[in-house]
């Protein structure tokens, strides 16, 4: 049982994606943009962060970096979800350093195996 | 008047014979004479003399040889001898003294010594003989109340037998006539099983009184709780009871260590306190001993008030239990060397899977070796429980690894047993689910790390019920304080607790020990299984995976799904379900008429797809949801998450 936040502006696609973690046993935190995102991760430490990129003011990525500045949510794996498909998005979002990555619109089944092999990543 | 006194006087010179006749006879002695030592010896032997009066040199046989063989006759050696002997005969007197012979008369006689030592001697005799008789009569005694003392312990060893399902021996050898050990062993009702071991301190006839004080407050503690309450008895309020009762009135502030134990039958759950006794050892069916768990608290009668605390052990088929007092550890050889725990591990080890009597005597038989001739120190009991329940051949023994994709072995083989054993279709299915929320529950949440571990699974077939244990060593949950699930009317969050709150339901009893770091959980499912045959010919055996498939009617989009939907496959139905529905389906019914179960992995899986279809303002009903399915709608309590139709017809005739 982990502790997941979701940083995603569509409400639709949010609770889709924290129905499915509750499914599987787990809780979620919600932010509707970055800069809440930022604000909960500090706050709360969460095991899981699940972070849409396009995102209204700041993106996806930029919340990215300043998680990883801090030391205190440094350490914390991050999942983008992303509707973009194009090549070279994807390969930007890949060498900013995110852990996984999850399309939309989600899959179940790789939507899972992502997220377990996150949290599965960093743990201890 | 007592009889006169009866004195034989031994001389081969008549007139010495003569004159000792009369003189004795004359003050009131019953006199027999005879004129040598072999004369003198048949003359004892057809009754014997008070006294004896002896002359050294005789023909035939002389008085040393009649003195070394009164001595040396346990009978005789008690009957006084003065020799009769001339002044310069002194060193043959020495020597006759030396040999046993209790004073002497020198020749010639003189009446007045004569008189004072016959009768002195005979004082001497009559007081021994007092001191002998009463010695005796104590010895009677003694062995009376030994008598009395092992009367007591029962001796009697109950058969095994289907409805006591154990096997037992115990002896107690006191190290003097009567000893402050004891031990003991009743049914106690409802199938549980009592048996105990204690150790008075002190020895002999005060701690033999104590130790009989304690059995009896025992026992009548244990039959007066079993009339106070409905529930089980508890080792712990017994204790409690005892203690308070023999802490009264005990001057000599005795106490007495004991291991008490109540062990039920039925599922080999062992509770016991242990009150300043040796920790007993356990003995595995797989001849690994441990002691059992539990630093030993105050003995019985040394603190007034005190509360025990009880613990649990949980017996696998074939343990033993190995109970023995601080005679057998401390008991010592000629070289003051003790014999040890380690020395009783060893004896365990070698003869620990045998029958309990074999296994007591053998360790009985090498203390008394290894004390050899050195006096014993200490009472000996030793008490051996083995727990052997009748375990149908309907047995099997599973291991699988804490992976998710391992639940299918688990599924499958609960199926191949049920169809095997005649299990009833629905006990079966309820099985299943049961097996799959347990086990999926600990490979979820019993390790932290992400290492291999392994789950043990036990399924026995019996005759009127089955019985599911799972064993495994991750952290410490007990699934009977797991609360109940908080279910919201909106049905928006899945509630955590689903799975277990439903096996709640689904079985008859759930038993849960901690023990040695390991979760052992017990679920009984009562159910009569069926002769095979009479099991309705199913196909489903073959294939029972999860299959949807999606066929069209109009604007509808059918989904009929079949095979069991479980922890191992909810998410392939959810990942069909939300496909069509991101893919703009706007009515989904979904048949259920080929479902054999689903468990609470399952339900989740459908309250996902539910919640995305009201947010894409689509329809999501289910059909045909049929017999013990519903039933598992009911127990979840999920009736009202899901609009449900009877058949696929009413379905789509309300949906048009």
């Amino acid at each position: 049982m982990s502790l997941v936040l979701i940083v995603e502006d569509n409400e639709r696609n949010l609770e889709l994606v924290r129905d499915i973690l509750h499914a599987k046993g787990h809780d979620t935190l919600e932010a509707r943009t970055a800069e809440e995102g930022l604000k909960v991760a500090h706050a709360q430490t969460p095991q899981l962060i699940l972070m849409d990129i396009q995102l209204p003011g700041m993106s996806g990525i930029e919340a990215l970096k300043a998680l990883r500045a801090e030391p205190g949510t440094a350490g914390i794996p991050i999942v983008a979800i992303t509707a973009s498909v194009m090549q070279a998005d994807r390969q930007e979002i890949m060498s900013a350093g995110f852990d996984g990555f999850i399309e939309k619109p989600i899959t179940v089944r790789s939507f899972m195996d992502v997220v377990e092999a996150a949290l599965g990543s960093k743990n201890p | 008047m007592s009889a006169p006194a009866r004195i034989l006087v031994v001389d081969d010179t008549p007139n010495n014979v003569t004159l000792l006749e009369d003189m004795l006879t004359a003050r009131g002695y019953e006199v027999a004479t005879a004129r040598d030592g072999l004369e003198a010896l048949e003359r004892v032997a057809s009754g014997a003399p008070d006294l004896v009066l002896l002359d050294i040199m005789m023909p035939r046989m002389d008085g040393y040889e009649v003195l070394e063989h009164l001595r040396t006759d346990a009978k005789l050696r008690h009957i006084p001898v003065i020799m009769i002997s001339a002044v310069d005969e002194i060193e043959s007197v020495v020597r006759c003294i030396g040999l046993g012979a209790e004073d002497y008369l020198p020749k010639p006689f003189n009446s007045a010594l004569l008189r004072a030592r016959v009768s002195a001697s005979l004082e001497k005799k009559a007081l021994r003989d007092e001191v002998r008789a009463s010695l005796q009569r104590l010895e009677e005694e003694l062995a009376a109340a030994r008598q009395l003392q092992l009367s007591m312990l029962p001796d009697m060893f109950p058969a095994w037998s289907p409805r006591r399902p154990v096997q037992i021996y115990a002896l107690m050898d006191p190290a003097r006539e009567v000893g402050g050990d004891l031990y003991d062993f009743f049914d106690a009702g409802d199938g549980v099983f009592c048996f105990l071991v204690g150790d008075v301190s002190g020895k002999g006839a005060g701690a033999a009184m104590f130790m009989a004080r304690t059995q009896s407050l025992v026992r009548m503690a244990v039959r007066f709780s079993r009339r106070a309450g409905s529930t089980g008895v508890s080792p712990a309020e017994i204790a409690d009871a005892v203690n308070a009762e023999l802490y009264q009135n005990n001057r000599d502030r005795m106490f007495v260590t004991m291991f008490l134990g109540f062990l039920d039958t039925k599922t080999g759950r062992l509770t016991y306190v242990n009150a300043g006794h040796l920790r007993p050892h356990l003995l595995h069916g797989s001849a690994a001993i441990e002691q059992i768990e539990g630093k030993p608290e105050a003995p019985l009668a040394v603190r007034p008030g005190f509360r025990y605390q009880e613990r649990t052990a949980m017996l696998r088929p074939g343990d033993a239990l190995f109970v023995c007092s601080d005679g057998v550890i401390e008991a010592m050889n000629a070289g003051e060397e003790f014999y040890g725990n380690e020395r009783l591990e060893a004896d365990l080890r070698v003869a620990g899977k045998g029958p309990p009597e074999e296994l007591v005597r053998a360790v009985k038989k090498d203390v008394d070796a290894f004390a050899g001739q050195a006096p014993k120190a200490d009472d000996v009991t030793i008490l051996m429980l083995r727990w052997e329940p009748e375990l149908s051949p309907q047995t099997t023994d599973l291991v699988i690894s804490n992976d998710i994709a391992q639940l299918a072995v688990l599924t499958e083989a609960m199926e191949r047993i049920g169809a095997e054993h005649g299990v009833p279709g629905k006990a079966l299915v309820q099985l299943q689910v049961v097996l799959d929320e347990m086990v999926s529950n600990v490979i979820k949440y019993a390790w932290a790390d992400r290492d291999r571990h392994e789950i043990r699974i036990r399924i026995a077939v019996l005759t009127d019920e089955v019985r599911v244990e799972i064993d495994d060593d991750g952290l410490a949950f007990n699934p009977l304080l797991a609360p109940s699930p908080e279910r919201p009317s909106s049905g928006r969050r899945m509630p955590g607790g689903l799975g277990i709150h439903m096996v709640g339901q689904l079985v008859d009893s759930i038993d849960y020990a901690r023990i040695d770091g390991r979760n052992h959980v017990t679920l009984v499912k009562r159910c009569v299984p069926v002769a095979p045959n009479q099991q309705k010919k199913e196909s489903k055996l073959a294939d029972s995976s999860l299959k949807v498939a999606e066929t069209r009617s109009g604007e509808i989009c059918i989904v009929a799904v079949s095979g069991r939907i479980d922890s191992t496959n909810a998410n392939d139905l959810l990942e069909r379900l939300i496909k069509l529905l991101t893919s703009g389906e706007k009515t989904i019914v979904v048949d259920m008429s080929e479902v054999l179960y689903l468990t609470s992995a399952a339900f989740r899986v459908l309250l996902v797809a539910a919640n995305e279809a009201g947010r894409n303002a689509a329809r999501f009903v289910l059909c045909s949801v049929l017999g013990h399915v519903s039933e598992l709608f009911e127990m979840g309590g999920f009736l009202d998450d899901f609009t449900i139709h009877g058949s696929r017809e009413e379905a789509l005739a309300k949906l048009a």
